[in-house]
């Protein structure tokens, strides 16, 4: 393999059916070790399936899964050297966090004091030193998912997969430990999968994002590209806080095109497929992606809207405008820290053409 | 309760007329005389002593214990194994088999008893305590399963599937999380069981041979005479059933958390 | 590429074997209950259904030829129609009076007691239910003998000269042991179809302005039914199957048919006779189950 990217975990368009419908559907994917790979999409888009493959719980109806070049297709879970961090509490409750911890090890024999020395070590990597003893039922939620990690990364696995592990958790919590597990990937070099439907999540941890829907891959890239390109409209819809407008292709220039959308026309970049003049478009407008300014100035060069604020809503980490352009409506965000614009208060929206997307429109029924 | 509710004295009532029996029975268990008159004239431990000397009811004893701990061991693996097979995967016909495992808790013990009997005389085998445990297995597996099927209902799966991913293959997974887990439902299981072959007089009447169990022992003595010392052995088996309830009513705490 | 298309080549089997061993090693699991099932009680029941149509032969002797006469015999003998009768009325007796008793009790312990109350109240009828069964029988002779608790009282009290002799040995002693060895199951049953009830269902009724009476019949006796019937039927077949209470408490007048059941096997060897009138028995149980079940959906009066 010349690749820049070797493959460590290699799925080869596995399928998996459930009762008639495909869960998964010709999935294939390279993932490089040590990379932190993100699954993300809506319940039911076929993301756990896929995790629960490649951990062996599942056995794909066709398609292969290499790990490090071997066929693990066939291996049962337990022969696998791969651990998984559950959605739920799953530490035995009959044991102690020490014997949780140290499970997987004593299964393989390892001594005593070799034991006791990796289950220290993995106890100081999710900053909970100091917590064998502790009966599994006086933990909190946090600390549960914590000793669940520990207890996953003691047995030095090839490659970590996470099920939601968060999602169970309050939010502060949640926030806490994406930034430790973050570092934890980091300290450890080792591969991640991770499982989530929250796209904040998938963004902060990831090296690469996999964008599901329906037991397909819509879009794999860094959280920039799929942020900055997404190759669809879900993509665009699923990640970040867009406005979403439908429109025709008015004018196709060297570099740029002209969209009309109700009365107005606006420039957009080109889309990655090429258009022809009269072909229905999606233009998307990031909320964070617009300026809102008092009055009814405009800038050259720029696009503009001019209306009225509709609603001002604060929404913890941005202020958040609805603002009525007459025909439509824009969302519109600000830092909090930005001069309050009233409602009723005549504004410009304006943004550069670049910042804006243009998709093709996508039917309900898809993919 | 704040004030005496009529619906709350009607139930102290039954509660009185349903321990009634058992009240008299360890009261005259003490009596001095033999004879049902009531009030008794005195004290006396002379039927606890009788029932200790007496070789019929020793022999009783040692019989109906042989015949309850087989029962209890044979049930215990078999209850489980089937509570396992029935509630890990659904399959077509789960419900018939679950029926048919559960129904024999309605059937009176006679009917048990001379299907049994017949059979027996049919194929030959001779009457012993070894048939009478044969009667016994059918009677308590149906207890014992619902015990054990409600226990790995409430199982978490996902442990084991926690266990797996470790490294666990299944009879490991079985060993070290499962069964330590559904260990206190298969022991209060496994008391109920000896409770009730210990207890067990309708299918034992049929299929017994010529050696007696101490249920058989009380009932042929009941028939015959008057005899008090049915009543001191009567209480030491209340005294008996009481250590297993308690001890059921342990392991049923234990198993709340 | 459709799934089926897509199944063959090595991987496609995985998921096959898997299928296969899974439901040989809940056949395995399952086989030894099973086993102990059809081996001990439906081999043996069968066995008893073909008996019931021989020909008895002297005690114990059995000819092989088909006859209806043993069915013909049992529903037709005056003798067994009588004890027949009062057989299965008194089991029906004593099931209703079981639930019937049972349900201010349960309803008691399942709406007016806190919870720690409740579970004690529970744990205490679960205890009556452990207590030997032979023993609780032998104590109504001391409570109901001639000189028996019930008896001296009355006379103490001055409320009869002689002692009631009709208490012991008669069909009232065994009605009465039978409820009292009955009721606890009754009200266990009970108990627990009214915990399915949430209690708001019942506050709402009485806020829509309907009577303790009314929210009862209408709504805690619908919803209790299948526990009522359970109650009723499970208490009405034990009964009936019982042959050792009415032999220890019945006296002479009254013999149960069940009584009669063991009597054929035992004393007289008639198997087939023996077996022809409890496959009779069998087939009223389950005539009554089959009658009671429709009640179930009954809508409440």
């Amino acid at each position: 393999m010349t690749e820049a990217r070797r493959s460590y975990l290699h799925i080869d368009a596995a399928t998996k059916v459930f009762a008639g419908a495909a869960a998964v559907r010709d999935f294939t994917l390279d993932i490089a070790d040590g990379e932190f790979v993100s699954l993300l999409g809506p319940s039911g888009c076929g993301k756990t399936t896929l995790l629960r493959m490649i951990a062996g719980f599942e056995f794909p109806d066709s398609g292969r899964i290499l790990l490090e070049g071997r066929d693990i297709t066939a291996v049962p879970a337990h022969k696998r050297p791969v651990n998984m961090v559950f959605q739920r509490v799953t530490l035995f409750p009959h044991l102690n966090v020490f014997e949780n911890i140290a499970f997987g090890l004593q299964l393989k024999r390892v001594s005593k004091e070799e034991v006791k020395r990796r289950v220290g070590d993995a106890l100081d990597l999710v900053r909970l030193p100091g917590f064998g003893e502790r009966a599994v039922g006086t933990l909190s939620g946090g600390q549960a998912q914590r000793v669940a990690l520990a207890r996953a990364i003691v047995n030095r696995p090839k490659v970590l997969l996470f099920d939601e592990p968060l999602s169970a958790l309050d939010l502060q919590i949640r926030r806490e430990l994406q930034v430790e597990l973050k570092d934890i990937h980091r300290e450890l070099e080792s591969t991640f999968v991770y499982v989530t439907h929250d796209q904040e999540e998938a963004m902060t941890m990831s090296d690469r994002i996999v964008v599901m829907r329906g037991g397909l891959i819509l879009q794999v890239g860094d959280p920039i590209e799929v942020y900055r390109s997404p190759a669809s409209l879900f993509v665009a819809s699923f990640v970040g806080n867009p406005n979403v407008w439908p429109g025709t292709v008015a004018a196709v220039e060297n570099g740029s095109v002209s969209v009309a959308v109700g009365e107005r026309s606006f420039a957009a970049p080109t889309p990655p497929a090429p258009v022809r003049v009269g072909d229905p478009v999606a233009l998307v407008l990031r909320a964070e992606a617009l300026t809102l300014s008092p009055g009814s100035s405009a800038s050259p060069g720029l696009c503009a809207a001019h209306g009225t604020v509709a609603d001002v809503r604060f929404a913890g980490t941005v202020v958040s405008y609805r603002v009525d352009l007459g025909d439509r409506q824009l969302t519109v965000s600000r830092p909090p820290q930005s001069e309050i614009l009233h409602e009723g208060e005549p504004v410009t929206v304006t943004w550069s053409p670049r910042d804006s997307i243009l998709l093709p429109p996508e039917d309900e029924r898809t993919p | 309760m704040r004030r005496p509710s009529g619906l709350g004295l009607y139930t102290v009532l039954l509660f009185l007329f349903l321990f009634a029996p058992i009240a008299v029975v360890v009261l005259f268990s003490f009596n001095k005389t033999a004879g049902l008159t009531f009030p008794f004239h005195g004290w006396s431990l002379r039927w606890y002593r009788a029932v200790f000397s007496s070789s019929t009811y020793r022999d009783a004893i040692v019989a109906s214990l042989r015949v309850a701990v087989v029962t209890v061991v044979v049930v215990v693996v078999v209850g489980t194994l089937a509570g396992i097979g029935l509630t890990r995967h659904a399959f077509r016909g789960s419900g018939v088999v679950r029926a048919l495992l559960l129904f024999p808790a309605a059937l009176p013990g006679l009917f048990v008893g001379i299907a049994l009997l017949s059979f027996f005389v049919q194929t030959k085998v001779t009457l012993s305590l070894w048939t009478v445990t044969v009667g016994h297995l059918v009677y308590v597996l149906p207890y014992f399963f619902l015990v054990v099927a409600s226990r790995l209902q409430r199982f978490d799966y996902l442990l084991e599937e926690a266990a797996r991913d470790l490294g666990a293959g299944p009879w490991t997974t079985f060993r070290r999380v499962t069964l330590p887990l559904i260990a206190p439902s298969l022991i209060a299981g496994a008391l109920v069981v000896f409770s009730l072959s210990w207890d067990e007089v309708f299918i034992t009447f049929f299929t017994i041979g010529a050696q007696n169990t101490l249920p058989l022992v009380i009932y042929s003595t009941v028939k015959q005479s008057v005899d008090p010392s049915v009543n001191a052995i009567s209480t030491l088996l209340l005294a008996g059933s009481l250590v297993f309830i308690f001890s059921v009513r342990r392991l049923v705490v234990d198993l709340q958390q | 590429m459709t799934a089926a298309a897509a199944l063959g080549g090595r991987v496609g089997t995985v998921n096959v074997r898997i299928r296969r061993r899974r439901r040989l090693v809940v056949a395995g699991l399952v086989a030894p209950a099973l086993l102990v099932v059809c081996g001990a009680l439906l081999v043996p029941a069968v066995n008893l259904i073909v008996q019931s149509f021989l020909e008895s032969s002297g005690y114990g002797g059995v000819v092989y030829h088909f006859t209806f006469s043993n069915y013909l015999d049992a529903v037709r003998d005056p003798t067994y129609r009588t004890v027949a009768w009062h057989s299965f009325g008194l089991g029906a007796l004593a099931a209703l009076i079981c639930v019937v008793a049972g349900y201010p009790a349960a309803y008691f312990i399942t709406f007016r007691l806190h919870p720690r109350w409740r579970n004690l109240a529970l744990f205490l009828v679960v205890v009556s239910l452990f207590t030997s069964y032979l023993v609780r029988l032998y104590a109504w002779y001391t409570i109901l003998g001639g000189n028996g608790i019930v008896n001296t009282a009355l006379i103490h009290l001055g409320i009869v000269n002689h002692p009631l002799l009709f208490l012991l040995f008669s069909r009232w002693a065994v009605l009465i042991a039978f409820v009292n060895v009955f009721l606890p199951y009754s009200v266990l049953m009970l108990t627990s179809a009214m915990q399915n009830i949430r209690p708001e269902l019942l506050e709402n009724a009485r806020d829509l302005g309907a009577s303790p009476v009314r929210t009862f019949s209408r709504v805690v006796l619908p919803l209790t039914m299948t526990g009522a019937v359970g109650a009723f039927v499970y208490t009405f077949i034990l009964t009936s199957g019982d042959y050792i209470t009415p032999s220890l408490l019945g006296g002479t007048s009254s013999t149960s048919l069940a009584n009669i059941v063991s009597d054929e096997f035992v004393a007289l060897g008639d198997r087939p006779g023996g077996a022809a009138i409890s496959c009779v028995m069998l087939l009223v149980f389950f005539a009554v189950y089959l009658a009671l079940s429709r009640l179930e959906r009954w809508k409440g009066i």
